[in-house]
C-alpha cells in the first residue's frame, strides 16, 4: 500500500462519488487516471484491505427493527449456539465478549414480529441461559463515516 | 420515521447495498434494467442520502487491517437524571464512535453503552477512567471482543421476504 492506496482510501471512507463515473472522480482528485483508480482499488480489495463498495442503508429508515442483543451461554455450548445464531441473515455482527453475557450480537428484522420470533427462537436453544434484547433507546453519538472500524449495524 | 422507498429505489438499494463493481460505469447495467440513464441512478442514490435511508456510503475497510486493534465496549450503570450529560460527555471524545442509551435489566444493570477505540486495551481502559472520573461514575465494565463469530452486511429487501 502505498500513498496513492492512503490518499484513495482516505477519501473515499468518508465521501464516496455519488457520481456515473465514481472511479474517475477519485482521480481527479488524487491526480490518477481513472483505469489506475480502478486497478488500485481491485488489488486493495484482493488484498482484503478493503471489504467493499457501497451503500449501508439506515434500518430504521425503511422500517427494519435493529437491536443489540446480550446472551448469557454455557461455554460448553457456545459453538452450537453461535452457528445457529450466525444461521440469521438478520444477524449481522456476533461476538464473544469475556463476561457474564458473553455472546453479543446485532439482529436487524423486517418488522417487530420477525424481531421477536427470531429472538424467541435463539433465546429456546439448549445452552442459551439468559437473553436481554437491547434496542437503543437514544442515540448520542453514531459516526458516520468508515474509518473507525466498528462501522456497519452497530445498533 | 420510515420512508416509503418506491421499486426503482428499491432495486437500486438491493445493487448498492453490495459491493460495487470497479469498473469505469458501475451503475451502466442497473440503469439498463430500470429503463433509465445512469445519471438518474445517481440521482436517486444522492436523494437516499439526503432523506437518510442511506446512512453512508463509500468503503468498507478491514479495520484490523489499517492500525486499530483495540475497541471496547464500555457500559455504564447511570442515574437517570445523569445519563443526558454523561452521554455528552462520552460523545465528545474523539476516540468513542458509538454512544446510545438502552434499557437496563436486573442481572445486566447497564444503560449507557460507548465504544471507544484505541491502539492497544490499555489505551481504551484508560480512556474509560478518565471518563469514570470526568463524570463520577464507578459502575461500569468494559467487554472486549476476543472472538468475531459473524461479520456481515445486512441485506434488506431481500426478494425471498
Amino acid at each position: 500500500m502505498d500513498e496513492f492506496d492512503r490518499r484513495i482510501i482516505d477519501l473515499i471512507q468518508t465521501k464516496f462519488p455519488v457520481d456515473a463515473r465514481p472511479y474517475r472522480a477519485i482521480g481527479e482528485t488524487v491526480g490518477l487516471e481513472e483505469g489506475e483508480v480502478i486497478r488500485r482499488i481491485q488489488k486493495l480489495k484482493q488484498d482484503n484491505i478493503i471489504r467493499r463498495v457501497g451503500a449501508l442503508v439506515n434500518p430504521r429508515k425503511v422500517g427494519y427493527i435493529s437491536s443489540l442483543v446480550a446472551a448469557r451461554v454455557d461455554e460448553e455450548k457456545i459453538g452450537a449456539v453461535t452457528e445457529k445464531i450466525n444461521g440469521y441473515l438478520g444477524v449481522t455482527h456476533n461476538y464473544y465478549r469475556p463476561s457474564e453475557f458473553n455472546v453479543w450480537f446485532t439482529l436487524i428484522a423486517k418488522n417487530p414480529e420477525t424481531h421477536q420470533r427470531i429472538l424467541g427462537e435463539i433465546e429456546a436453544l439448549e445452552g442459551v441461559e439468559a437473553l436481554h434484547n437491547l434496542p437503543a433507546t437514544k442515540i448520542y453519538k453514531l459516526k458516520v463515516d468508515f474509518k473507525a472500524g466498528e462501522d456497519e449495524d452497530d445498533d | 420515521m420510515t420512508i416509503e422507498l418506491t421499486d426503482r429505489q428499491v432495486r437500486i438499494i438491493r445493487y448498492i447495498q453490495g459491493d460495487l463493481p470497479a469498473v469505469e460505469h458501475p451503475y451502466a447495467e442497473l440503469a439498463q434494467e430500470l429503463g433509465i440513464s445512469e445519471e438518474q441512478v445517481v440521482a436517486e442514490i444522492q436523494s437516499m442520502i439526503d432523506n437518510g435511508v442511506i446512512r453512508r456510503f463509500g468503503m468498507a475497510v478491514r479495520h484490523h487491517n489499517i492500525g486499530y486493534t483495540a475497541n471496547g465496549m464500555s457500559c455504564w450503570d447511570i442515574p437517570a437524571a445523569k445519563v443526558d450529560a454523561a452521554a455528552e460527555v462520552m460523545a465528545r471524545r474523539p476516540e468513542v464512535t458509538h454512544c446510545y442509551e438502552r434499557p437496563r435489566f436486573g442481572d445486566w444493570p447497564f444503560n449507557v453503552y460507548a465504544m471507544i477505540h484505541g491502539k492497544k486495551k490499555e489505551t481504551v481502559m484508560s480512556i474509560a477512567e478518565e471518563i469514570a472520573k470526568q463524570i463520577g461514575i464507578s459502575g461500569y465494565q468494559v467487554l472486549f471482543s476476543t472472538k468475531e463469530f459473524k461479520r456481515t452486511s445486512m441485506t434488506y429487501f431481500a426478494e425471498e421476504d
